[in-house]
């Protein structure tokens, strides 16, 4: 099974698009189709994101909605837990998604962060460690098995 | 059979730079080697070196397993899986992808600003 860490706005994505779309990451983590490695860190980072009044009041989500989604990623991810800091994003939630992805040997990081793509050298150091930097719609790819 | 071509990478499309023995249809592998950029050579060489280093004070017993639930533990987390999901499709499906992408990318902008 592929080992995955995805970027904790697109599991945001995920959980809150309806059902064509971008929730087909959701839907494969429910059939447990790849392994997604995450942290508290990253799960805080999930957190936070849903608790943004502006998506709280168009979204309806309740204290109970937020806490059930975040149980539902922990319950369903491998968890771990990486020691110290690393710091090669200006942003510390940018940093939290590569420290999974590095301690844990991930074959792919899926996020739309552009620091990750488009010839940036953080991008050839990705390929120099094998683990790939991936779009959301290589990863839907990768997913339904095509080349 | 290989030949080696300069290319330019524009638009998500590399454009080769001279004709290619090829015809029409014929699956290549592609080897993409950059140009060499000294300083990004230098900031990927100082990348692998904090990383070494990061990766030496992490625990050696780490168990990266999934976790494994018994049937009835699944059925049960699916469950509340499809409950939340029901609830919260009462909302979004009013919204396109692309609104919903967008609502998302405020709130990234604004977790990142507090962070800062």
């Amino acid at each position: 099974m592929i080992q995955v860490a995805v970027d904790p706005a697109l599991l945001v994505r995920g959980l809150l698009s309806p059902m064509s779309g971008n929730d087909f990451i959701i839907q494969a983590l429910r059939e447990r189709r790849f392994i997604l490695f995450t942290s508290k860190a990253l799960l805080g980072d999930v957190a936070r994101l849903l608790e943004y009044p502006g998506l709280q009041r168009k979204y309806n989500l309740t204290d109970a909605v937020r806490g059930g989604l975040v149980a539902q990623l922990r319950a369903r991810a491998s968890v771990v837990a990486p020691a110290g800091k690393l710091d090669f994003c200006p942003n510390p939630h940018d940093n939290h998604l590569l420290e999974v992805a590095f301690y844990s040997h991930a074959e792919y990081v899926v996020t739309e962060n552009d620091a990750l793509h488009d010839g940036t050298a953080l991008a050839w150091f990705f390929i120099e460690r094998s683990t790939r930097a991936i779009r959301l719609a290589e990863f839907a790819r990768i997913l339904r098995g095509e080349p | 059979m290989s030949i080696e071509v300069n290319a330019i990478y524009r638009n998500g499309v590399l454009e080769l730079q001279s004709t290619v023995p090829l015809r029409e249809g014929q699956s290549v592998r592609v080897i993409i080697r950059a140009e060499p950029d000294a300083s990004q050579d230098e900031r990927v060489a100082v990348m692998h070196t904090a990383l070494d280093a990061w990766l030496d004070q992490q625990s050696k017993a780490v168990f990266l397993d999934p976790p494994d639930y018994p049937p009835d533990e699944w059925a049960r987390l699916n469950l509340e899986l499809e409950a939340l999901i029901v609830h919260l499709r009462q909302q979004s499906s009013q919204y396109t992808e692309a609104e919903i992408a967008a609502d998302v990318e405020t709130a990234l902008g604004a977790m990142r600003k507090e962070a800062r």
